[in-house]
């Protein structure tokens, strides 16, 4: 397989993901949305990573959904990721500087990166100015947006720009997300009461973890160091991806 | 198969989920969309915008440094004339105030019961909407009265002009603080009345100017319980030591050793509560040895004029047979051993008597006013004021002698001591006295001055619509009767709103708008005001993070820090701006809101909203004033409701006839430092009162009906009995007469009074510390960790008596009730006498205590008379307390650096530890 | 540095001001201000308050204990820390007589005062000078007859001014003060 099917094979998949969460983050869940995701099914055979830990408990909570669900989320996530109510800072601020600034703060070099990011890349926010410009949702619109770019070229069978966009996201993936999910996702699980975000909070980190897993594979050509096959055992991904470039 | 290919195979299982796309495509999209102008390329400018901090009422100059939009840094503004370029350490801390994730960002409507600390989301559209129900829903219930609304310092409120307007279209009287009626407004009523030009006071909201920027420092300065290191730093605290650096003498008068008081010639510390005592000893002290300046006292005073003894109104001529005569008074004259008619300005052929009498004149017992002053204050030697204000007599004398030998080129200045006690008008009046008879007005180097700063449309204040109150609902105002003072900014009586809403007498508020940050703090017997809020059915709290006071509310709103807001500061002749530099989440300050929440009103026909969006009804003219409305009010200002800031100060500054919009004059600011309203040359004009009016060939004097400084000001007798000049309609006279001389009573609760002594010993005091003000900044670390809990300063043999040491946790206990305090033994307070500041705690906010029960001198202090007279002024300052060992800390309040490192984690230290750890049972709680 | 205590209103803006500047950490100071007295006996007490910070020493203490060669006294006489070449031993802050220097507990790396080293490479100020509302703090070069510090310590007069006590190191932070605002008492350094 060449690099553009390879892409292509989870390029959809990784870009529903990063927008359901993109949109799970940037505001409460609404009646529309709570209805969509009911009818799905997030859990599959694995159970015991994180990412699995985290569908099932998702389907557990939308499998019970009761009339005032939407109520109590938006509940949730007030408490935790907007600190409502709470006058000291035990919360899971969904911004990046807050974690990664020394002083806790919002609005830090990292709301300086992303703006300079978005900006460079012709991308505005939507809506108000006033939000800092690394929320997490839009950290996750801008992974989604930059998969589809990566799914557009290899849609056209351009290797070199798949190439180069699975560099951009890997790069982006590691210096904006994986620097402080680790850390938010653990207040996530701390501090939210709800099956919902509880769950959510463990896909979140799960999914980037195994996302860069992915990225590190489709730019390793399909085989990391870590994961190389003992000498002898060709990885089938990597007899594939060797048969790719020379077709 | 390789690792790999089978955790590429789970990621793909994992990850398919069916049904997504749909669902995605139904109900979600990017919150990313084209740039409109394509990509652009990183710029690396920073901007300097000036402003003025509001980390308290100082407004010191401020630069603020923003790049792409957000702050980096905050530092001084060198062209602020007050502070050149100062900033004290709440100032510097605000951008950790301004950006702290905590802030509240959206508006919050409660979920659940009171106290579940449960909230969800709404739009201001819908938070708007539900308070204008809300409004007018018990407004047709109950009437106009059942709004009520809460102000106070600290958090950033402006300065109450909008949300007096706002009741005043309402129809609703009463609008209340901490301060209200025992903050500045004892001194400052007093003020205006006395010589037209508030108080001598050098760190409140009207500064005075403190050092004369025309050259001339002060040769001498008596800071009487005011503490400019520790309030107002960089306006008052900056020129103060800049001065006494130069060689300007100072005399502390305060039973704390300040860092002012380390550095004065002497320092008295005086019992708290009886700072009157002193002052009228003080007054005695001059007249006994005639040090009074006899050109004021004479030519520029009431002092010489009859005192008619039963109406206690100055005599007119009238009054006594002779020809009536504009500005005429009547004095004995010691030249015809006769009453005689002294006109304005002055007739040299008089000697008017100052003492003597009584002297029967056309029918009348008279005395010159400056014998009843004297009579007044004859008490009060030098060695009576040592005995009861705890000093020795030779340090009061030498204090005395620092200010009378420098004057006239000397100040006193009087700050919130006086005013937290039941003599704070009288210790307003004691205090003009004082600078004026020793002739230390408008002179260079002293306090009291009448600068002209010419025209100036540019002021922030919005014009009140006070003539859109009905007489009936004005005259509802709690208190309204016995404290006609309150009628100056219009604060009601804390005390008998606290009553109403525990009793529903005289009629009860429903709906609270509060827009003060924790009240809790700051009213006295605040266990008692947590029982009268939870009667009330709608409360919205306005405010920058959930306090102990959000306990209570049914809707949390954001509200804007200080670096987000509009203000304007006039600093002698000069114009600042404050600007917003940021806008953060859906932040709203005060007068968009109150903009806002009218114009909802006014589209439901609601009382007179309607009105008060037509520009010819809200015009202040003969046509628009109501009958028997008798307050002179001005037109300017007075302006149809807006949508925003920015759009309001335009309208007010068109409607003025200003040269500029609000954009202009931050230009005009940014370039030239600050607008100039005249000269200096022309604003530092001495003895104004002297220069001759054009048209009527005398001199204009001072903004009094007699043009004198009235130093016995019978106005304040009418005050009491109609309500004038204060008050929108006459009023029925309150219950006793207002007395325009100082008087001294020992308060309720003293040393003196075996009923609270014998259980309570010491008194108490309270005031500011540098690092805050009122309720903020107890979340900021940085802030918190250099002075993370109240100290309850007490002196050595106080602490060996009741067995406690440095350090140690204590109760302190009042009649009211108790709560801690971490000593500290030092001799910077006397025996007898102990200091603790407010504090809360946001650590605990959200649990039983509600932050605001563990080491709270609001717990102690009492909401119950006696109250001072004219203004009904409660005293948090000069009762008693005992003092006592306790076990330990209160429960959960943070006090060791390493505690704050829950605002301030370490991440690095969190991604050591392995995740599936994190996550496999840990505990969420 | 120069610190007229005669002008310190021990309001603590300095040391905000500094850990605004230099990101110093939370229970960490690289200035800090301690409160003097009050001595005698009630009534007439006296007080100051003392700012203190790295006194930047002639022969630091520091610098010599420092086996990396991170901390280094520069050509201007502030003593610097490399914070790349520092290992975080510590020696530094055992040597240092006036308990000037902290460790980051973020970056395992010592710091203390440097005067605001890239404010003054800017032309400005550093920023407890600047921001000092008392006006108290000054810095400059006392072999120049003419700047703020050899001015201000020529004004102050003789006998009212002072060092901290010398441990051998040659500390060249000058404070003044008047007897008639307090008499100088050594500070117990080693509680700093």
């Amino acid at each position: 397989m060449n690099l553009c099917e390879d892409y292509l094979e989870s390029a959809e998949n990784r870009q529903n993901f990063y927008g359901l969460l993109a949109c799970i983050y940037r505001k409460e869940a609404d009646a529309l949305l709570l209805e969509g995701m009911k009818g799905l099914a997030f859990a599959g055979e694995d159970a015991e990573s994180l990412f699995g830990r985290g569908a099932c408990e998702l389907d557990a909570y939308l499998g019970g959904l009761q009339p005032n669900a939407r109520t109590d989320l938006a509940v949730d996530y007030a408490r935790v990721f907007l600190g409502a109510g709470i006058a000291t800072s035990e919360a899971a601020y969904p911004y990046e500087s807050v974690y990664t600034s020394e002083d806790h703060l919002v609005m830090q070099e990292a709301h300086d990166a992303m703006g300079a990011l978005l900006r460079s890349s012709g991308l505005a926010c939507k809506g108000s100015p006033n939000e800092p410009a690394d929320h997490i949702a839009l950290e996750l619109d801008y992974m989604a947006h930059l998969v589809g770019q990566g799914l557009c070229a290899a849609e056209a069978g351009n290797g070199e720009a798949v190439s180069s966009s699975v560099a951009s996201q890997l790069a982006f993936l590691r210096e904006h997300l994986l620097n402080w999910v680790p850390s938010f996702a653990h207040d996530v699980e701390r501090y939210a009461e709800t099956g919902f975000y509880r769950g959510i909070g463990k896909m979140t980190l799960g999914f980037l973890e195994m996302d860069e897993g992915e990225l590190r594979r489709l730019s390793d050509g399909g085989e990391s160091g870590e994961d190389a096959a003992p000498a002898g055992e060709v990885a089938v991904g990597a007899a594939l991806w060797a048969e790719g470039a020379a077709s | 198969m390789s690792k790999t290919a089978i955790s590429r195979r789970k990621f793909l299982a994992a990850t398919t989920v069916a049904g997504l796309g749909a669902v995605l495509a139904g109900c979600a999209s990017s919150g990313l969309e084209e740039a409109s102008d394509g990509p652009v390329a990183e710029t690396e400018d920073v901007r300097v915008v000036k402003t003025l901090c509001r980390g308290c009422v100082g407004h010191c100059g401020v630069l603020a440094h923003v790049k792409n939009g957000r702050v980096i840094k905050v530092e001084g503004d060198p062209d602020q004339l007050y502070s050149q370029g100062v900033m004290c350490a709440k100032g510097l801390s605000q951008v950790q105030a301004l950006y702290n994730p905590n802030r509240v960002k959206y508006p919050m409507r409660r979920v659940g019961k009171r106290g579940e600390n449960k909230w969800e989301r709404i739009s201001w559209d819908e938070a708007l909407d539900e308070i204008a129900e809300q409004i007018v829903k018990y407004a047709q219930e109950y009437g106009p009265e059942s709004l009520l609304v809460g102000y106070g310092g600290g958090g950033h409120p402006f300065q109450g002009s909008y949300a007096m307007r706002f009741l005043n279209v309402a129809d609703s009287p009463n609008i209340f603080e901490p301060g209200g009626l025992q903050c500045l407004q004892p001194r400052a009523v007093i003020g205006n009345l006395m010589w037209g030009n508030g108080p001598i006071d050098i760190t409140s909201w009207g500064l005075d100017e403190c050092e004369d920027f025309g050259g001339t420092d002060a040769k001498a300065m008596v800071l009487w319980g005011i503490n400019p290191c520790g309030s107002n730093l960089g306006n008052a605290g900056r020129p103060v030591n800049a001065m006494r650096a130069r060689g300007m003498k100072t005399v502390v008068i305060d039973p704390r050793f300040t860092p002012d008081a380390s550095k004065a010639d002497v320092w008295l510390p005086i019992r708290p509560g009886t700072d009157l005592a002193l002052m009228m000893c003080w007054i005695k002290y001059i007249i006994d040895n005639e040090l009074y300046d006899e050109d004021i006292v004479y030519r520029w005073s009431t002092l010489p004029f009859l005192v008619n003894l039963d109406t206690m109104m100055l005599v007119r001529p009238e009054d006594v047979g002779m020809e009536a005569e504009d500005l005429a008074y009547v004095v004995w004259d010691r030249n015809t051993n006769a009453a005689q008619k002294m006109p304005y300005p002055y007739d040299d052929a008089l000697d008017p008597a100052l003492d003597g009498g009584p002297y029967e004149v056309g029918g009348l017992t008279c005395k010159p006013a400056f014998q009843l002053l004297k009579e007044r204050c004859d008490e009060w030697t030098i060695e009576r004021a040592a005995e009861v204000c705890w000093l020795e007599a030779d340090m009061i004398e030498e204090a005395i002698r620092i200010y009378t030998d420098n004057s006239p080129q000397a100040g006193l200045t009087v700050g919130m001591a006086s005013d937290h006690t039941e003599h704070s008008c009288q210790a307003g009046i004691a205090h003009i006295i004082l600078n004026m008879i020793m002739g230390n007005v408008c002179k260079p180097g002293t306090l009291a001055q009448m600068f002209t700063s010419g025209s100036n449309p540019y002021g922030a204040a919005c014009g009140e619509l006070q003539h859109f109150i009905s007489e009936g609902q004005y005259k509802k105002r709690f208190g309204i009767t016995e404290y006609k003072a309150m009628n100056n900014r219009g604060w009601c009586h804390n005390s008998i709103l606290l009553e109403a809403m525990l009793t529903g007498e005289p009629y009860r508020p429903h709906v609270l708008i509060e827009c003060s940050l924790n009240k809790m703090i700051n009213m006295p017997n605040a266990q008692k005001w947590d029982l009268a809020f939870q009667q009330l059915e709608y409360i919205v709290h306005r405010t920058l993070y959930p306090t102990s006071f959000t306990n209570y509310a049914d809707l949390m709103l954001p509200s804007t820090e200080w670096l987000e807001i509009y203000w304007v500061g006039t600093y002698a002749n000069r114009v600042y701006v404050r600007q917003p530099v940021v806008h953060l989440w859906e932040g709203m300050d005060e007068p968009t809101f109150f903009g806002l929440l009218a114009q909802k009103l006014a589209a439901m026909g609601h009382g007179r909203f309607p009105d008060s969006m037509d520009p010819e009804k809200c015009a202040v003219n003969e046509n628009t004033l109501p009958p028997n409305f008798v307050k002179s009010i001005g037109n300017g200002g007075q302006i149809p409701w807006w949508s925003s800031t920015e759009e309001m100060l335009d309208m007010m500054y068109e409607q003025r006839g200003a040269d500029m919009t609000w954009k202009e004059l931050c230009d005009h600011v940014a370039e030239n430092g600050w607008y100039e309203t005249t000269s200096s040359e022309d604003y530092h004009t001495y003895e104004t009162y002297k220069q001759l009016d054009e048209e009527t060939g005398l001199p204009v004097g001072f903004g009094t009906p007699s043009k004198r400084l009235e130093l016995y000001c019978d106005r304040i007798v009418t005050l009491g009995r109609t309500g004038a000049p204060l008050a929108n309609y006459e009023l029925e006279p309150a219950s006793y007469e207002y007395d325009p001389l100082p008087y001294y009573h020992e308060m309720s609760e003293s040393p003196l009074n075996p009923e609270f002594s014998e259980e309570y010993p010491l008194v108490s005091t309270s005031g500011h510390i540098p690092m805050y003000t009122h309720g903020t900044l107890r979340n900021v670390p940085w802030i918190r960790e250099r002075h993370p809990v109240p100290q309850l300063s007490i002196n050595p043999v106080d602490a060996d008596k009741y067995g406690v040491e440095d350090g140690d946790w204590v109760w302190v206990e009042s009649k009211r009730g108790r709560t801690q305090g971490k000593a500290l033994v030092t001799t910077a307070v006397g025996p007898g006498v102990t200091h603790m500041e407010r504090f809360w705690f946001p650590e605990t906010a959200n649990t039983a205590t509600k932050g605001m029960t563990e080491m709270n001198v609001g717990m102690l202090t009492s909401d119950e008379g006696p109250f001072s007279t004219i203004i009904g002024s409660c005293t948090y300052r000069g009762f008693q307390v005992k003092v006592y060992k306790a076990d330990g800390a209160p429960e959960g309040v943070w006090t060791e650096p390493e505690q704050f490192r829950a605002w301030v984690p370490n991440y690095d230290e969190v991604e050591e530890t392995s995740l599936d750890e994190a996550f496999g049972g840990v505990s969420v709680d | 540095m120069v610190v007229d205590l005669d002008r310190c209103i021990g309001c603590y803006g300095c040391e905000i001001a500094c850990k605004q500047e230099n990101d110093v950490d939370l229970g960490a100071y690289w200035n800090r201000v301690d409160q003097m007295g009050p001595y005698g006996d009630f009534p007439r007490i006296s007080a100051y308050w003392l700012p203190h910070a790295c006194q930047h020493c002639a022969e630091p203490a520091c610098v010599e204990a420092c086996p990396t060669g991170a901390s280094h006294r520069a050509d201007d006489g502030v003593v610097l820390v490399d914070a790349d070449s520092c290992i975080g031993c510590e020696s530094c802050m055992k040597a240092c007589p006036y308990g000037a220097r902290s460790i980051d507990s973020r970056t395992h790396v010592a710091g203390k005062c440097t005067l605001c080293v890239d404010l003054r490479e800017a032309g400005g100020r550093p920023a407890c000078v600047k921001n000092c509302v008392g006006q108290a703090r000054f810095v400059g070069d006392l072999d120049d007859p003419n700047s703020d510090v050899s001015q201000a310590v020529a004004n102050a007069g003789e006998g009212n001014v002072y060092y901290l006590a010398d441990a051998g190191t040659g500390p060249t932070v000058a404070y003044i003060l008047h007897g008639n605002i307090c008499d100088w008492h050594e500070p117990d350094v080693t509680e700093w």
